[in-house]
């Protein structure tokens, strides 16, 4: 086929193919609104390869269904090879300057809050990740690695009057990691 | 009855009835700006982030964001140097793609770009992230260049190519009538505006919890530590003004999607969005999803208005 034949195709055909992809466009944006079920799995499925390949798929759902309600914070107890332990916290970046907590806090807060969940897949990689931060020491590596989240309730406020009232804060369990020597550079 | 002449009419005018791109490519300069500083901003936790000696693996990486999920970083490793080069490429391109120099190779490089680090690391993604690679992946298939851009200069001074050039014009349907209007069919910018009405769409429908209808969402939010930039005094201790400004989000985001397609209404609700921004850029740490979601509005702008102020301006054409 020659190069004319191929443009003339296109310019015969090409309101076809923008229609389809405006009606492609239209469709992903439509599914997201629907809440997550069983429905809109089965909608999701023949536009989804598409759509994450282009990179359309839609997550706009800041504070939804509502803001959070307590303020967490990840630590860890981390087991040297030699017995000895100590305390690891997550980089508190609420603390640092403006300007650089308007630019770098986001991101660690989305890790923390939204993605280092209990179950998350994240949790080994990132265990990983602290164990070769607390590598300090040739002779006594870190071995065993605990983390937990510490929440702190905000306290409620009463729609009708106004009151505030105090909620109580907890520790949580959320990931135990035995580090293995190939954890660890050199 | 449903006439189908009728309907397709309307399907014609609404997308393909050309007008003047003026409002998509001052978009694209504010756009190409506000990615420039926002990539400038991972340079920080650039290693942290997105290297391969970083917090997630690429093995990991892949696993979270899915098996149809495109990046560089999954066909090459990233090493410190090639993630380096790449935000460095995507800056470059963000500049070009600002001031529209070979506007649509900058734009497939900045959602190419922008798309592959979002994907090497999707557990930091901010809707600002989400937004950008569905903007860029617009512009490159939209008229980005066709105003205001080094692109449309070069064309209307390269008199010699006239010819050659009005072919290319034909070719991606953008017509020039007298006195240099430059009109094109608005499918991009108008899939722009209903991906800007949908982040209102879901941003109301999915804030169905308790807090934002009996009004106490936002004390909750101004309470999140890790969202706080600046406290307001006084706002955030009261009630009622609690319940102001929880229920006038619900009803500015909703009249973001609903009467904004309402030509007598919408500089109204543009402003009432551009008042919601501004409030949470001083207040809400979302990194440069404000910024971003202010500039989009341009969109909306009548074609005239646009013209006028790149007029005051002295953009060229």
């Amino acid at each position: 086929m020659s190069g004319l034949d191929f443009k003339t195709i296109w310019e015969e055909n090409r309101r076809y193919a923008i229609t389809a992809f405006i009606l492609f466009f239209l469709y992903c944006a439509a599914i997201d609104i629907l809440p997550r079920s069983y429905l809109k799995t089965t909608l999701s499925a023949p536009v989804y390869k598409t759509a994450s390949l282009l990179g359309l798929e839609q997550r706009f759902h800041t504070f939804s269904p509502e803001p959070p309600r307590r303020n967490s914070r990840i630590y860890a107890y981390i087991k040297a090879a030699d017995g000895s332990t100590s305390i690891w916290n997550y980089p508190d970046v609420e603390r640092l300057g403006n300007l650089q907590r308007k630019i770098r806090a986001p991101r660690f807060r989305i890790l923390a809050t939204r993605n280092l969940r209990k179950d998350s897949i994240l949790w080994t990689d990132f265990a990983r990740y602290v164990a070769r931060e607390n590598n300090k020491s040739a002779s006594s590596p870190p071995a065993d690695i605990t983390f937990y989240k510490h929440t702190e309730a905000i306290p409620e406020l009463n729609p009708t009057t106004g009151q505030l009232k105090s909620k109580q804060n907890k520790e949580e369990f959320v990931f135990h990691y035995k580090v293995t020597s190939g954890d660890l550079p050199g | 009855m449903i006439d189908a002449e009728k309907i397709r009419s309307l399907w014609q005018r609404i997308w393909f009835e050309p007008t003047s791109p003026a409002p998509f490519c001052i978009y694209r300069i504010a756009f190409g700006a506000i990615l420039l500083l926002a990539t400038a901003s991972k340079l920080f936790d650039i290693n942290l982030w997105y290297s391969s000696n970083g917090i997630i693996s690429v093995a990991t990486a892949k696993q979270f964001a899915g098996p149809n999920s495109l990046s560089l970083f999954f066909l090459i490793e990233p090493t410190s140097q090639v993630v380096l080069i790449s935000m460095l490429v995507l800056m470059l391109a963000s500049v070009t793609l600002s001031i529209g120099y070979k506007t649509r190779l900058s734009a497939f490089l900045v959602w190419f770009l922008a798309l592959s680090l979002n994907n090497r690391n999707q557990a930091i993604l901010n809707c600002g992230d989400i937004f950008t690679q569905i903007s860029a992946l617009l512009l490159v298939l939209g008229p980005a260049g066709a105003m205001y851009s080094v692109d449309s200069w070069n064309k209307k001074h390269s008199s010699a190519n006239r010819e050659s050039e009005r072919d290319a014009t034909d070719e991606i349907k953008t017509i020039q009538g007298d006195n240099d209007k430059v009109l094109c069919e608005p499918w991009a910018q108008r899939l722009l505006q209903v991906q800007i009405a949908a982040v209102y769409v879901a941003g109301f429908f999915w804030k169905y919890g308790a807090s934002w209808w009996n009004g106490t969402a936002t004390y909750y939010a101004m309470n999140t530590k890790a969202y706080v930039l600046w406290k307001t005094p006084y706002i955030f201790d009261q009630l009622w003004t609690i319940q102001l400004t929880t229920w006038s989000t619900l009803a500015i985001e909703f009249s973001l999607f609903t009467l904004i397609w309402i030509r007598e209404l919408r500089p109204w609700v543009l402003l009432a969005g551009l008042a919601l921004h501004i409030g949470l850029l001083f207040t809400m740490n979302f990194a440069f999803l404000q910024l971003l979601m202010i500039a989009s509005y341009i969109n909306f702008l009548s074609p005239a208005t646009v013209e006028k102020f790149a007029g005051k301006l002295r953009l060229q054409i």
